[in-house]
């Protein structure tokens, strides 16, 4: 069964409803506990009760100013004349003001009264002892008030009652609302997160099955990488061993016509060594298996490595391949000797190989702390039609189709990667394309050696001279002051030992180095057999130097 | 010891009384505007018009049902006036207006708050028309507790009796 999710959109949308919901109903509600309290905070009907008390109050006081000896003067009337008027003043100011008025719109009770009570202001300020025909007169004007007021307190209590249970109906409704759309955001929420919770274990039900599926996937290849390799290996030994043979079939008496078939044999024999290597290789490169040996080494070294290992290619191609080192290049860097030679003669390869190439060439540069290789050529129509997409990497990521001449590119892309390097294609189009490689290498200052040559004879210390030409090293002399830190020492003469008792008294300890077969093979760290083998001195030395 | 003690007090409470009294009935001798009463040992302190002015005045600016807005009322801290009394174990307060009009107010409620004893609204003088001449005002804008309708009563006006129980 598939299953089909719902855009992110819509259930934020429907996050956003929920929130949007719980919002209209928490102001609701505000605004209902608000008019409640607002209804609560003061009763208006006691006010009215009140102005209907004070009037009377008023009124008797008026009725007993005409009894002789009653208590009641002048000040007293007025006093409560004043109390009066601040009752009615309530109804023209505040909230409790306005709630009172909405009830005097119709009757106007209220306003009456208060014209009534500035009317007669100034006669109840002046009002004078026994004058009681204005005492009555007052008395008939506030008479009908009383009244009134009765008429318009019950009036405000009706009002105020049906008022309350307006409020409690609002107050109840406004709940069962927000309770409604509470309920109803929290059901939207609560759906929401079922609906995410169910997307969140979906995702990670995928999620395991992919890693599983890698894994699995990985174990396969890892597999067939070992057995690529165990199979090259077990492939490799006998065909070292056929060449062998063949070699020896050489020596031995055979016809010229036998000797270039045997030839033939030896080529096709290297050929699947060659191929074998490239196949540990390439097989090291997919299962991450690669190990880069980083030594010093002379860029001069590499430049002719190259070369070498390209010339048989390049006679047979009948093309001219020429290697050169830039001027200011350092001379020695420290890399994986091995796997830039191969990486630069599996280029050089291909692309004579496959790009009708007449001449090439390879320019070996150092620039901001990277190995610049340049090999341009010219591009021929003979060569088909060449794309440097196997260079680039362009074409076998896909996976379906690896031709056999993609291997050799594969393999200098895997090498030049591993290495942190880039690759990438000068003018592809036009007559002479540059295949450009920078891989980042540190430069390498090698420290120069004091080298002392113990010997009876001045023709060895001529012959070590002539060996280490190109070493920094620096021969020294016994008695000189400057610290030894190599001592070529002849062996296997009787005065070998003389030799090592004075070499042992070098501080710190020198590297001792046997020319020739010493009598005492272990007071020597490294042996050198004669004839002396130049090239393997000046390696053992550079590696000192190292 | 404790009766003696309590004889003490009260004598240095009166002598505070009659001590007030003289000076106001020296400095006005006008109409008493606040009456205030220690019913516990029968005190009266009777405060004209000039006694409550004579007092610090304090401003509160407040909002309540019976005014339009913010208003601006000025008066005599109500604690300060209840001060007056010199008795220190007053829990609740008899508050009467002219009309007979009364309220208790537990003292916690001028303790806690700046309740004054309004005697002007926005600068001027409350008379019997308007509230006056005292008028019980709580800080209500300032304080949300008090936005309550047991405040709202409490807002007494035309003050002319205190009794401290």
């Amino acid at each position: 069964m598939k299953v089909v999710g719902l855009p992110r959109f819509v259930v934020l949308a429907v996050f956003l409803a929920a929130i949007s919901l719980a919002i209209v109903g928490y102001k609701a509600f505000r605004k209902d506990v608000a008019a409640m309290q607002a209804a609560s905070l003061e009763d208006i009907t006691w006010a009215s009760y009140q102005l209907e008390q004070e009037l009377g109050r008023f009124r008797e006081a008026l009725i007993q100013f005409q009894i002789v000896e009653s208590g009641i003067d002048a000040a007293d009337v007025n006093n409560r004349f004043d109390i009066l008027w601040s009752r009615i003043a309530i109804f023209n100011q505040g909230g409790i003001g306005e709630r009172l008025r909405v009830y005097d719109r119709e009757t106007e009770i209220i306003s009456r009264l208060f014209s009534d009570m500035k009317i007669v202001d100034r006669r109840i300020v002046g009002l004078a002892e026994n004058d009681n025909a204005e005492v009555v007169e007052l008395l008939q004007i506030f008479r009908h008030y009383a009244d009134e007021l009765r008429t318009f307190s019950r009036m405000v209590t009706l009002g105020e009652e049906v008022r309350g249970r307006e409020i409690r109906e609002q107050l109840q409704s406004g709940v069962i609302h927000t309770l409604l759309l509470n309920g109803l955001a929290i059901a939207i929420a609560l759906a929401s997160l079922a609906y995410i919770n169910r997307e969140s274990m979906r995702y990670k039900r995928l999620a395991d099955t992919n890693l599983k599926l890698a894994a699995t996937a990985d174990k396969a290849s890892r597999a067939k990488s070992k057995f690529l390799t165990m199979m090259s290996h077990e492939l490799r030994t006998p065909m070292n061993g056929v060449l062998g043979l063949l070699a020896l079939s050489k020596q031995s008496a055979v016809q010229n016509s036998q000797v270039r078939l045997i030839e033939q044999a030896e080529q096709s024999g290297q050929k699947m060594v060659d191929l074998l290597a490239d196949i540990l290789d390439f097989s090291a490169l997919h299962s991450d298996d690669l190990h880069l040996d980083i030594e010093p080494f002379e860029i001069k070294q590499l430049a002719i490595a190259v070369r070498e290992q390209f010339a048989p290619l390049a006679r047979r191609e009948g093309v001219t391949f020429s290697v050169s080192v830039t001027k200011g290049c350092p001379q020695h860097l420290q890399g994986d000797f091995r796997r830039l030679r191969q990486a630069f003669s599996h280029l050089a390869q291909y692309i004579v190989e496959t790009a009708g190439v007449r001449d090439a060439e390879m320019e070996f540069s150092f620039e901001g702390g990277a190995l610049l290789v340049t090999l341009s050529f010219e591009y021929s129509s003979d060569g088909g039609a060449w794309t440097p997409n196997l260079i680039l990497g362009e074409e076998d990521r896909t996976g379906e189709s690896f031709t056999t001449d993609a291997l050799g590119p594969a393999i200098a892309r895997g090498f030049i990667e591993v290495m942190q390097g880039s690759l990438r294609v000068d003018n592809p189009a036009g007559e002479r394309i540059s295949v450009i490689v920078s891989i980042p290498v540190e430069e390498f200052v090698a420290t120069a050696l004091n080298v002392e040559v113990l010997s009876s004879t001045d023709a060895m210390a001529a012959i070590c001279r002539a060996a280490l030409v190109g070493v920094d090293v620096n021969f020294v002399h016994d008695g000189d002051e400057n610290s030894v830190h190599i001592v070529l020492i002849e062996a296997g003469s009787a005065a070998e030992n003389e030799f090592l008792s004075q070499a042992r008294e070098i501080t710190p300890p020198a590297y001792l180095i046997a020319l020739g077969t010493p009598i005492d093979k272990d007071a020597f760290d490294f042996i050198v057999n004669l004839p002396l083998n130049f090239h393997e001195l000046r390696d053992i030395v550079g590696k000192r130097a190292a | 010891m404790n009766s003696l003690l309590t004889v003490v007090r009260r004598f240095v409470s009166g002598l505070f009384v009659l001590t007030f009294f003289y000076a106001s009935a020296a400095s006005a001798g006008g109409e008493v505007y606040l009456s205030l009463t220690n019913v516990s040992d029968g005190v009266v302190i009777e405060l004209t018009e000039d006694d409550l002015l004579a007092m610090d005045q304090f401003t509160v600016h407040t909002e309540n049902e019976f005014v339009d807005g913010l208003a601006e009322f000025t008066g005599p801290l109500a604690r300060d006036v209840i001060a007056l009394l010199n008795a220190s174990e007053i829990e609740m307060l008899h508050f009467i207006a002219v009309n007979d009009y009364a309220v208790e107010v537990p003292m916690s409620d001028i303790l806690d708050f700046d309740v004054i004893f309004a005697m002007s609204q926005n600068g001027v003088r409350l008379s019997i028309r308007d509230k006056g001449p005292i008028w019980v005002i709580y800080p209500m804008s300032d304080n949300v507790e008090l936005q309550d309708r047991v405040y709202n009563d409490r807002l007494i006006w035309q003050l002319i009796k205190v009794e401290a129980l």
